[in-house]
């Protein structure tokens, strides 16, 4: 190792109290690399067995996330990491759990792992001081990973919330391009109307059966698809044998709202010849009136939406107790989780405790809470799966209990699924924090969480008291 | 005369409705234009 001289080893901060004949033992042991700029260092998969010390230049390391690699952080020669990389005594690390790529000129010198047991002997504190930057960098990776779930978590809300918004939007779209098309028929519809001797009294009488119908729609049994293409198909022939043009459309607009023949002949009894006017007139009408319906349904679906989001991020009111009911909290929740709801076709049953009153609650943290608990479960949940949601008033405290009838927890991991960064998921697609941040919020409130669980009842209950403190 | 059907199976009512009302706006001379939200149903309709 021609270049590297015990002085230059003292640069590293890793070496600098090291006694001479320990750094010169290190330099006798290890092999010295040089890395050009932009050159891999290590790489994913391959096996762990060398300790690094950094003399010059510093390593980007990127995580290997499910064949993709993230950028975690740069080991270079400061504090945090000592300018130390790669294997460290003690690690369990087996392969590289990423690739580190030179910046700048890297020159380093590698000690090889079958020599971690004589450095021990050598000289054990170093080994501590080694095993505490490798404290330091397994805290600067869960903080970063930290960061990546949080970003993870954002964008799959987002992707959800952007599905349940594209859906009502599209429809708007094309409801509002039919209304365009409908009115402009109107016109042609009016005139025709004007041109025939028809009574105006007809108008009123037709208003009223419309009304009346309307009024109906609520209660009346709904037709199965069948059902209303027979009936659909009725009266299309009847249409067609009393002459009517665009038969099959207008058949379509009056069974959806419900109208018999017999309705039907009764109008054209009355209207006498110019049937063949009113009816199609009609018909345009009831299109225009069920778009309009349709429209509102869209709408309010944006709203109601736009509000869940809203609440649950609790944009306006941050960081402060407030009384809350945690049943519409629960509904949000559902609402916001829908898109996966619907994915898995999974049943929702609510049983809340009527008189519920508000409680006092921290209540962004809460949602937390509700969503943290209710993702897990629906990811546990397998097709056609059901979702239990019970809430109950028990003296002074408040209890939720969120059933699932998935294959449940195993008991091996029980005990840990509060841990953080604890996960059954892949890397990248868990959290690990979900239940973390349910237990630190329920703490918060001084408020308690018990699970139970068994193949087809997973149960996770949660207590809160019905006063807090400030 | 026996039309063909077109089946149209999707959860979301309102994309149903969009949908179906399209279809027919071109298909309505050629087909039977059946939406339903439920896949059972629509499996059903296939049936018969």
């Amino acid at each position: 190792m021609e270049n590297v001289t015990t002085t230059e080893l003292r640069n590293t901060i890793a070496l600098k109290d090291l006694p001479e004949e320990a750094l010169q033992w290190l330099l006798d042991h290890s092999k010295y690399e040089e890395f050009e700029d932009g050159t891999v260092i290590g790489k994913y998969g391959d096996p762990a067995e060398w300790m690094w010390f950094i003399l010059e230049g510093s390593a980007d390391f990127y995580m290997n996330i499910n064949g993709r690699l993230v950028y975690y952080f740069t080991f270079e020669n400061n504090p945090q990491t000592g300018g130390v990389g790669g294997l460290i005594p003690y690690s369990r690390m087996k392969t590289l759990p990423g690739n580190s790529y030179a910046i700048g000129r890297v020159r380093v010198i590698s000690l090889h792992k079958n020599y971690f047991h004589e450095l021990e002997q050598l000289n054990p504190e170093f080994i501590q001081q080694l095993i505490g930057y490798m404290t330091e960098r397994a805290r600067a990776f869960a903080t970063t990973q930290l960061q990546h779930e949080k970003v993870n978590a954002l964008g799959k809300l987002a992707a959800g919330i952007a599905h349940e918004l594209n859906n009502p939007a599209a429809a708007i779209n094309s409801i509002s391009n039919e209304l365009y098309k409908r009115l402009g028929r109107n016109y042609e519809l009016t005139e025709n109307l004007l041109h025939s001797n028809m009574q105006p009294e007809l108008i009123h009488t037709i208003r009223a059966i419309v009304l009346k119908k309307e009024a109906e729609s609520g209660q009346k049994s709904k037709l199965t698809v069948l059902q209303k293409m027979d009936a659909e198909d009725t009266l299309a022939d009847w249409l067609e044998n009393s002459k009517i043009t665009d038969n099959r459309a207008l058949a379509e607009t009056f069974t959806e709202f419900g109208f018999s023949i017999e309705e039907l002949e009764n109008i054209c009894s009355m209207a006498g010849d110019s049937f063949k006017i009113v009816l199609p007139w009609l018909e345009n009408l009831l299109i225009s009136q069920k778009n309009l319906t349709d429209l509102d349904d869209a709408s309010n679906r944006i709203s109601t939406l736009v509000g869940a989001i809203k609440s649950h991020v609790h944009m306006d009111r941050m960081g402060d107790l407030q009384s809350t009911n945690i049943h519409v909290d629960i509904e949000n929740t559902l609402t916001l989780l829908g898109h996966k709801l619907r994915e898995k076709n999974i049943t929702v049953k609510k049983l809340f405790y009527e008189k519920m009153p508000l409680i006092p609650a921290y209540v962004s943290e809460l949602n937390q809470v509700w969503t943290n608990i209710i993702d897990n479960a629906v990811f546990a949940l397998e097709k056609n799966g059901i979702l239990t949601i019970e809430s109950c008033l028990e003296d002074d405290e408040v209890s939720v209990n969120i059933i699932d009838n998935g294959p449940g927890i195993p008991k091996e991991i029980m005990s840990r699924i509060f841990d953080p960064f604890f996960t059954t998921k892949k890397v990248g697609e868990g959290t690990g924090i979900g239940l973390d941040l349910v237990n630190r919020a329920i703490k918060h409130h001084r408020g308690k969480i018990k699970v139970t669980s068994e193949p087809g009842n997973t149960e996770f209950s949660v207590f809160l008291p019905l006063i807090q403190k400030e | 005369m026996k039309l063909p059907y077109i089946i149209i199976v999707d959860d979301d009512e309102q994309v149903l409705r969009a949908i179906q009302h399209d279809i027919r706006n071109e298909y309505r001379t050629k087909y039977k234009v059946a939406a339903t939200e439920s896949p059972l149903e629509a499996l059903e309709l296939i049936k018969e």
